[in-house]
Formats: structure tokens, C-alpha cells, sequence
């Protein structure tokens, strides 16, 4: 056996060059750029470690619209009871410090539920016994409430929280029908992105804004261009999908520019019937017994995942669909500032 | 200028009888996959683009099809035959029959078992999410992925043991480059498919993916191509190698500069900006080998060209040498911003992908296995003629299914620096008004239509070539297989 110099020189000069390749454009830029470890902003943490775990939704009772329930833990996220002028809020005395009665909003981590009062338009406000229930809370479905500034907060806060701005749960009840079929928004995202990853979404869409005018242009609304993807708007998939070619539009922000449920619903049972001329085959394996009326669990957990993308990336005062970003996208689309 | 290897025009004194079934093992049903993924291909062409969704249903659309071809035509055929073509060389190049047959053939066994199950699960909902490391980690309680591993690992001692057992002491360059493979291949794959859990998730794992989707390109199909190429040109044109010291360089500059490319799949993306820059240096430099190459190839034909119309080998051998050229052209050229802003993301890609792996290191496998079969066998192929119409039809339709793609999607993407016209979003918007997306797709259609005809064309032109092979061969040689 013939074993030259030449043979463990050339391999370690190969292995030594991979390495450097290796170290530099692999492994350097997660310790370089912090943007590829750290979130976009608090709104996207609370999101997905707070919002998203403790929002269960179910589509159990065929025919009604789906539910969305919140589990609430005491002392682990934020509530508020709110006042209105068509809801007075009645408090023992001992709770009577967390009502908001006036325009600033007070925010505590003291779990309390409101039930029907002795009155019409008025409720009472109670301290349940046990630390974790599942509650209904006063808003639009499943949005999260949100607020940065003109706040508060009575008691100790949550372990998590630092400073600045904080979703929190607003007038919550008991949530009294039967409890069956929830799964967690988590959940459902986690399942989602499984379905984007199997059903080979990614082969056909991006999920990257570029930094070019035409891609902020597609992926904006009509009234603002969309910011450019950011490397933290993606660290918490655990597949992420930047895609490399465009067959269909790109889907970076498609939460903001397509947020009806009802539209992905048709979308996906005939994509023709919604973009005129698309070729995207239809998922009619998202419905139930070939109903357009009824998406499984599974166009819930695709709708889920396609919500978070675009959402996530300013917290919602600073939204960039209404022109409040702080990159001022549409300045430097336009040429009147230069980038910082 | 050029120094003649002893080992290729020294005549033997005695008769080295190389032991030929694993090549056997490896080849034939390796073309039985390069029509099964070239099928599925003409399907995907018809039934996603020209009439789409014809076939509806949860099995049969783009997402699901797209890994099978994808994944029959690099793994079950391409990787496959090159390793048959290697099975073949190699121990010749050495002097030296393979180091162990039973070895070669549980490895060829085991890689043929995992990959047909690996590939064909796919419409049934197993796909890993990441370009070109689609095989699943599990099927059923199979290890695919481990289990390809352990092949690989098998193949390469086969290899590794062979040239070290060898009578010449040099080692041409084929032997350079298929040994480093074997290295560059088993590292690429642990790393694009074992270890994106490890880095953090988002960019950091995208990061990793296409510095793997590229090394499998840069480090694992080009090696083997070129190896390839470098043992067939001279063998089949009788005529020693144009130049050693060029082909060394061109493997040193491969060794060196092909890995810190892979972002260069990212530019414009979210990824950071000096690290789009680095891929972009180093993809110029990439220049460099493939000129090593081409000068090589074209340079060993010099008072040879009569042979190019004699031998479809040689034509195969040469056009795969153009076609290499214009990928090489294309892809340090794609990696400029602004050439990459109209030409990513459109099938000016595909067009770019398909000349590599099918214009050139397809094209060059089709040269060696006409040459292998011949000493195999001990004879010419039984038709000369279909092996004429077996070129013509793939170089009439690659031709047919480049040129539209490239043109197509060029157009593609200019027709998306629309919504950028202007002073203002307000006009941008309008821009975006007149012409959404949709039209975009509608204007690749008659595009799609010549790339799918293009597909039939090449499909019946490698049936053609397989029925060829079929007669090429006696029944007695067939059941020598095993």
C-alpha cells in the first residue's frame, strides 16, 4: 500500500480550507449579527411565548364560528378591567385598585374574572380560586390587545416583563360551555408550518421581502410599502422557508395583506375563484367531506401559520400597514431619505 | 505544454481482469430512474404549468411531485450513475480491480433500498422541508437518511481502499477529484441534513441550508462531473489530457473558493450584507476553475474534431463541456446584485439548474456509459444510429428548454422591476394596479408549453437510448449481475 506525503497533505490542506469556508460563513455571522438571534420587538416574543400558547380555538359545534378561548395563569400575563359607559364594573374593596374607571389603563397580573351582575349593564369582579381558567375576553375574536404607552401596572408584574409595551387580556369571563376539541394557536401554528413544509408550499412562494422596491411594493397594501424582511422575523420557526422561486407571490406579509379567513377559505378550496388566472392547484384535502363550509383543523393550522407573517414584526403602534414605522419605508422607497 | 501521463499510453504487460458488476449493479437501474424522474418531470411540466391542476387531487400537485423529480433525478439517478461511472474508473485508473466486491455490493443494495423508499414517500406527506435535503429523517422505522450515511461511508472505503492498493504511482486527476468528493460529499450532507437543529433558528439554519444546497452543486455533482469528464474525454478520444498542471489548478481553485458561496442564494434577502458580499467575490472567482476546464477539454480534442462526428460519445462529452461553460458564466454573473434582481426567483433559475445537471453532468455521464458499455461488453453499441438520434434529441431538446426558461423568466423578472418605476409609491402602486402579479404568470405560459414539448422530446429521446443499451447487452451479461 502506497501511502505518499502527498495524500494526508492534500487532505488536510482540503479539510483546512472547508473549515475556514465553514467557520466564516456558517458559524462567524451568529455571534457578528445580532439580528439573526434577536427578536423584532416585544410584541413578537409575547406573541409567540405568551399569546400564542395560552389562545385555544375549536371548531366543534358544526355550523357556528369557531371559538377562541384564552387560558389566563395568575401572575404570568397581563389583564385589565376596563369600565365602559354600556358595562359598570362592581369590585369588592380589596380589588377595587385594578378597575379602570378613567382613560388611563391599569394593568396587573392579579387574575380576577368578571360574571353578570344584580343589574342589567352592570358586572361584578371576582378573584377565582384556582390560578389557571379558561376565559373568554371582551375583543375581536382572537386579535390580542396591545398597549405601549398611558399605562399603569398595580401589583408585581410577570417575571418576564422588563419594560415598554404589553399585550394583555382585557375583561375576561368564565368560560362556562363545554370544554372539547381546543387546541392551542401554538399548536395550530407548529401544525401549519408542518403543512406548509409537507404540502411543499415552499416551492412555490417565498417568504422573504427583498430589499428592492418592486418586492416592497408587492408585499405592502395599497396605502404603504412593506419594510423588508429582517433576519429576527423568523426565529421562531424551527423550519423557515426563504424560497427560491416565485411561482405565486411572495408571502412574507401576506397576514396584513390577506387577513380574511373567509377569502383563504375559498382560496384554498379553488385558488382560481379568488386570483383570477392562478395556477395553484386546489387543497380541497383541508375540507371536510367536500364542503367549502368546513375546513378541518388542518385549513385552521395553515391559516394560523400565514396569520403570523407580516404580524409580528412592529408591535401594532408602530404598525407598519398604517404608515407608523419606524424605518420609513416609504421615504426611502421614494428616494427623500437615505437609509441609516 | 502538456505532460503525458505514463499510466494512460503505457501498454499493459499484463492483463488486470477488473471485476465489472458493481458498475453493472449501479448503472441499469440507475437508468431505469433517469426515465421514471424524467417522466414525473414532463408530468410536473403539463400538469402544474400548461394545464394546471388537470389531476387535481392531494397526491399528485407541484409541492408533492416536485421533490420526487428533484429527488429521482439527483439521488436515484445522477449521484448513482456517476458512482457507477466511478466503480468503473477508478480501479482502472489505479490498476487495480475494486478492492472488494461483496462490499460493493451490499453498499449498492443498501443505497438502492433507502433511496426508493426515501424518494417515492413523498406524496405521502414526508418531505423535511429543506431544499434538496427532502428525504425524510424517519420512514416508518426506517433511518433513511442515517441509513444513506452508512452507504456512503461503505462506497467511499470501497473507493479510498482501491487507490491505495494501486500499481501507478501517480494519481491523475480524475482520482483528485473523486477522492476529495467522497470527503467534501459526507461532510456537505452531515451538514445540511444532520446539523441545522443545532445553530438557532431562522436565518441561522437558512444560512447552513445554502452553504449545503451549494456544496452539493460545487463540491458533490461538479467533482464527480468533472472526474468524469476528465477520464472520458482523453480515454474515448485516444489523445492524452491538454494539460496537467491546468487541471490541478482547477481543482485547487474549486477546493478553495466554492464554499463560501452559498449566500449568494440570499442576495437582497434577509441576510447580512457583508456576507452577500463575500459570496459574491468568491463567485466571481469561480471563474477561474471553469476556465481550467474548459481550456483542458477543448484543448485535448485539438486535431480531434473529426471524432465529434464520428462518435456520439464524444459529442455528448464536448457539449457537456459548452454546457458547463454557460452555467459557469451564468452563475458567478447571477450572483451581481443587479443581474440577481431580475433573475432571481424566476425560471431563468430553473433554466440554470437544468443546464448544469442535465446540459453538462447528465450530458457527461451519457459519454462515459456509452464508452463503458462498449469495454463491457467488448463491442460497439448495437445501433450507431440511435445513439446519433439519442444525441440529436437531447441536444435539440435541451436547447428547446433552455432557451425559452432563460428567456421567460429574464422577462419575468424585468416585467417585476415595474412596480419600481417611478417617482413615488403612489405611482408604484399604479404600475402594480395595471399589471398584479397574475399577468406576470400568464406571460411564462407559452414558455411553460415549449419547456414541456422540450421534456418530451428528451424523454423519448432517452427511451431511445435505453432500448439501445438493452440490445447493447446479452441476457448472459445481465445475469452476471449479481
Amino acid at each position: 500500500m502506497r501511502l505518499e506525503r502527498s495524500l494526508p497533505l492534500t487532505l488536510i490542506g482540503i479539510l483546512i480550507l472547508f473549515s475556514l469556508a465553514i467557520f466564516i460563513t456558517v458559524i462567524a455571522p451568529n455571534y457578528v449579527d445580532s439580528s439573526w438571534t434577536e427578536p423584532c420587538c416585544s410584541y413578537q416574543t409575547q406573541m409567540y411565548e405568551m399569546a400564542d400558547p395560552n389562545t385555544l380555538l375549536s371548531a366543534e359545534t358544526i355550523g357556528a364560528p369557531l371559538q377562541v378561548v384564552k387560558r389566563l395563569q395568575e401572575g404570568k400575563m397581563f389583564f385589565a378591567y376596563i369600565e365602559s359607559d354600556k358595562m359598570k364594573i362592581v369590585a369588592p374593596k380589596e380589588l377595587e385598585p385594578l378597575v379602570t374607571r378613567d382613560k388611563k389603563i391599569i394593568l396587573t397580573s392579579k387574575l380576577c374574572l368578571l360574571k353578570p351582575g344584580k343589574e342589567e349593564g352592570m358586572v361584578e369582579l371576582y378573584a377565582p380560586e384556582e390560578k389557571e381558567v379558561i376565559a373568554t375576553q371582551e375583543g375581536d375574536g382572537d386579535d390580542e390587545h396591545w398597549i405601549a404607552e398611558d399605562f399603569e401596572i398595580v401589583g408585581p408584574p410577570p417575571a418576564w416583563y422588563k419594560e415598554g409595551g404589553v399585550v394583555y387580556f382585557k375583561n375576561p369571563r368564565l368560560f362556562e360551555e363545554k370544554f372539547k376539541g381546543f387546541v392551542s394557536r401554538k399548536d395550530l401554528i407548529a401544525m401549519g408550518e408542518n403543512i406548509y413544509k409537507t404540502e411543499g408550499c415552499w416551492y412555490c412562494h417565498t417568504d422573504q421581502c427583498r430589499t428592492l422596491v418592486q418586492d416592497c411594493v408587492l408585499c405592502g397594501t395599497n396605502a404603504y410599502p412593506a419594510p423588508p424582511s429582517s433576519a429576527n422575523e423568523y426565529i421562531y420557526q424551527e423550519t423557515t422557508f426563504p424560497g427560491t422561486r416565485r411561482i405565486g407571490p411572495d408571502l412574507s406579509r401576506i397576514g396584513i395583506k390577506r387577513p380574511s379567513r373567509a377569502w383563504h377559505m375559498s382560496h384554498f378550496w379553488s385558488p382560481p375563484s379568488k386570483s383570477k388566472g392562478s395556477i395553484m392547484p386546489s387543497f380541497q384535502q383541508f375540507f371536510e367531506g367536500g364542503d367549502p363550509q368546513k375546513p378541518t383543523c388542518r385549513f385552521e393550522a395553515i391559516y394560523q401559520y400565514l396569520m403570523t407573517k407580516g404580524t409580528r414584526i412592529t408591535p401594532p403602534n408602530e404598525a407598519w400597514w398604517k404608515g407608523l414605522d419606524k424605518l420609513h419605508c416609504m421615504e426611502i422607497l421614494e428616494g427623500k431619505k437615505h437609509e441609516p | 505544454m502538456s505532460d503525458i501521463a505514463p499510466e494512460l499510453t503505457v501498454i499493459q504487460k499484463e492483463k488486470v481482469v477488473y471485476e465489472d458488476r458493481p458498475v453493472k449493479q449501479m448503472l441499469y437501474p440507475s437508468l431505469l430512474f433517469l426515465l421514471i424522474g424524467m417522466a414525473v418531470g414532463v408530468f410536473i411540466a403539463f400538469n402544474s404549468f400548461v394545464f394546471p391542476d388537470f389531476f387535481s387531487g392531494a397526491h399528485t400537485h407541484f409541492g408533492k411531485m416536485r421533490p420526487v423529480h428533484v429527488g429521482v433525478i439527483t439521488l436515484l439517478w445522477l449521484i448513482s450513475v456517476n458512482m457507477a461511472l466511478f466503480y468503473f474508473f477508478v480501479p482502472r485508473l489505479s490498476g487495480v480491480p475494486i478492492w472488494s466486491y461483496k462490499l460493493a455490493t451490499a453498499t449498492n443494495l443498501l443505497w438502492w433500498i433507502t433511496l426508493i423508499i426515501g424518494n417515492f414517500s413523498f406524496p405521502f406527506g414526508t418531505n423535511w422541508g429543506w431544499e434538496y435535503a427532502e428525504l425524510p429523517a424517519l420512514v416508518g422505522f426506517l433511518p433513511i437518511k442515517a441509513l444513506l450515511v452508512i452507504a456512503w461511508i461503505l462506497f467511499s472505503i470501497n473507493m479510498i481502499a482501491t487507490v491505495a492498493k494501486r500499481r501507478f504511482k501517480r494519481l491523475y486527476v480524475s482520482l483528485w477529484y473523486a477522492m476529495a468528493t467522497l470527503a467534501w460529499t459526507a461532510i456537505t450532507f452531515t451538514l445540511g441534513n444532520f446539523t441545522l437543529g443545532l445553530v438557532p433558528g431562522g436565518i441561522s439554519r437558512v444560512n447552513m441550508s445554502f452553504f449545503y444546497v451549494h456544496n452539493l452543486v460545487g463540491l458533490v455533482f461538479t467533482p464527480m462531473g468533472l472526474a468524469i469528464a476528465y477520464y472520458y474525454i482523453p480515454k474515448i478520444a485516444d489523445a492524452p489530457i491538454y494539460s496537467h498542471r491546468l487541471s490541478i489548478i482547477g481543482f485547487w481553485s474549486i477546493a478553495l473558493f466554492y464554499a463560501w458561496v452559498g449566500a449568494h442564494h440570499m442576495i437582497h434577502g434577509p441576510i447580512s450584507q457583508w456576507l452577500q458580499t463575500t459570496s459574491i467575490i468568491f463567485s466571481i472567482w469561480l471563474f477561474i476553475p471553469v476556465w481550467t476546464v474548459i481550456y483542458n477539454f477543448f484543448g485535448t480534442l485539438k486535431n480531434q474534431w473529426h471524432q465529434y462526428a464520428s462518435k456520439a460519445s464524444i459529442r455528448f462529452l464536448m457539449m457537456g463541456t459548452f454546457y458547463y461553460l454557460v452555467t459557469c458564466v451564468q452563475g458567478p454573473l447571477q450572483a451581481l446584485r443587479n443581474v440577481n434582481e431580475i433573475t432571481s426567483k424566476t425560471d431563468w433559475i430553473i433554466a440554470h439548474s437544468h443546464i448544469a445537471l442535465y446540459g453538462c453532468f447528465t450530458f457527461f455521464a451519457f459519454g462515459g456509459i456509452y464508452h463503458t458499455i462498449e469495454v463491457m461488453t467488448k463491442r460497439p453499441m448495437w445501433s450507431e444510429r440511435l445513439s446519433n438520434w439519442h444525441f440529436g434529441m437531447n441536444f435539440w431538446g435541451s436547447l428547446l428548454m433552455f432557451v425559452p426558461l432563460m428567456i421567460g423568466g429574464f422577462w419575468q423578472g424585468i416585467l417585476w422591476t415595474n412596480w419600481a418605476d417611478g417617482y413615488d409609491f403612489a405611482e408604484y402602486r399604479a404600475n402594480m394596479s395595471q399589471m398584479p402579479f397574475l399577468h406576470t404568470v400568464a406571460a411564462m405560459w407559452f414558455w411553460w408549453l415549449l419547456r414541456a414539448i422540450a421534456g418530451v422530446v428528451i424523454l423519448v429521446g432517452n427511451a431511445l437510448f435505453l432500448w439501445n443499451i438493452y440490445k447493447s447487452l446479452s441476457f448472459k451479461l445481465l445475469r452476471e449481475m449479481a
